[in-house]
């Protein structure tokens, strides 16, 4: 961490390659488009490296102040779409959300892709599906969310437990059990 | 019970996480089992889900390659790579801040001068690095985030000031620092939320913090009738109540 913030691009390149999937997979499911979806990652990490001389552990986990990052650019970029009133996503946006490989096998071990997923989470309340996306999307451990999302872990654990109880009854309605 | 089951919740999506099957994780829990199979299998699904969809290789190479032009010239300051263990400020403002401060106990009126300064002033980095001493020099955590407080006073009337001139520049780079005071007084709240002895101080901190942040919205809002560009203050408006929302524990406010 101390030669990133010296702006050793070897390790600022390590940081890099360790989060980035993750935090396109966070922000893809927070925003249901490509092509934003790639802008604000390309953000996140420019962000990082502009203020990285600032970053002090303090109990703050990398992966937490990284992904606070993104969830910052993720509330502004909705604020900024809710203030053009622009709609939502657009449906060839949301076939983006397919999964990236071509195998079939892949495709059908899925009984829901990204899409039904990013679709299920929209009728979660914020805290619900910022949950669902730092731990399922962003894989962070509960207490990286918490620090996140400035909550005490015990209250994430209650969140994730409630979001997991409704996605649940949005993907599964008719309480057949997934997979089984 | 009801808490002692999201334990148990969290524990096998740990173990999930960390590669165990979802039988596997039944097994460990057999009462709870029914309850947890249909939960663990959506978050299961969820999991595959998004780990199946990856960023184009084209997209991660260019992004990354602009990453590191960024790092080899560009975009961060040559005075950041200066800037080590005081973070964002120059070395030399270090020097120069020790030496007011010094100059300060014997009643030199210098260190004034450097304290009314703006970010467009030259004695602007003096006055961060005096600010990053006085912190240094205050003792104990919650000390130094009541001075966190009356920093982030600093950052709104710079921003307002910057708003004025319309510097959207300078002013982006001020409003980071005012949410570096405010995540750094939320740390401090954070850590010491279960800690009896600090309680009082802990009030007395939030109190404080609430005071000044309704008193510096109203000068944000205030502010926007005297600048051209008033959508640039409503957007620190937002980001600055967000994270005072965020420190003072009143309830996460998502997007």
């Amino acid at each position: 961490m101390r030669r990133a913030q010296r702006r050793e691009p070897e390790a600022f390149g390590q940081l890099y390659e360790e989060h980035f999937d993750r935090i396109y997979r966070y922000i893809m499911l927070r925003v249901r488009s490509q092509a934003d979806a790639e802008d604000l990652t390309q953000q996140v990490f420019l962000k990082a490296l502009e203020n990285i001389g600032s970053y002090r552990w303090r109990g703050m986990p990398f992966a937490s102040w990284l992904f606070r990052i993104a969830h910052n650019l993720v509330v502004d970029y909705w604020k900024k779409k809710s203030r053009e009133k622009v709609a939502a996503v657009a449906p060839e946006e949301i076939d983006e959300m397919a999964p990236s490989q071509d195998d079939p096998a892949a495709r059908a071990e899925l009984n829901f892709d990204m899409k039904q997923l990013a679709e299920a989470c929209e009728h979660l309340t914020d805290a619900q599906r910022e949950i669902i996306s730092l731990r399922f999307a962003g894989g962070l451990s509960v207490a990286e969310s918490a620090k996140v999302m400035g909550k005490s872990e015990g209250a994430v654990k209650v969140l994730q437990h409630a979001a997991l109880v409704r996605l649940r009854r949005i993907l599964c309605p008719t309480g057949e059990v997934v997979n089984g | 019970m009801a808490e002692r089951f999201e334990n148990i919740l969290d524990e096998c999506l740990e173990r999930l996480r960390h590669g165990d099957s979802v039988e596997q994780c039944l097994a460990r829990y057999p009462e709870q089992a029914a309850e947890l199979a249909p939960l663990l299998r959506v978050a299961e699904d969820s999991q595959k889900a998004s780990s199946a969809v990856n960023p184009r290789p084209e997209f991660k190479a260019q992004a990354r390659h602009k990453l590191e032009a960024c790092m080899q010239g560009g975009e961060p300051k040559p005075e950041r790579k200066k800037a080590s263990a005081i973070g964002w400020v120059p070395r030399w403002a270090v020097v120069v801040a020790s030496v007011i401060l010094i100059f300060l106990v014997a009643g030199t009126g210098t260190v004034a001068a450097s304290t009314s300064s703006m970010p467009d002033d030259t004695l602007y980095p003096v006055k961060l690095a005096t600010e990053r001493v006085r912190l240094g020099l205050s003792r104990g955590e919650i000390n130094k985030a009541r001075v966190n407080v009356r920093l982030a006073d600093r950052r709104v009337k710079e921003i307002v000031y910057l708003a004025k001139k319309g510097d959207s520049r300078r002013l982006e780079k001020v409003l980071l620092r005012l949410e570096g005071h405010i995540n750094d007084i939320e740390r401090v709240i954070e850590a010491n939320a279960d800690r009896p002895k600090v309680q009082e101080a802990l009030t007395d901190l939030k109190a404080l913090l609430e005071e000044r942040a309704a008193e510096n919205e109203a000068a944000i809002e205030g502010a926007t009738n005297n600048t051209d560009d008033p959508g640039i203050l409503r957007h620190v408006l937002e980001r600055y109540r967000q994270r005072c929302q965020s420190a003072l524990g009143s309830g996460w406010r998502g997007s």
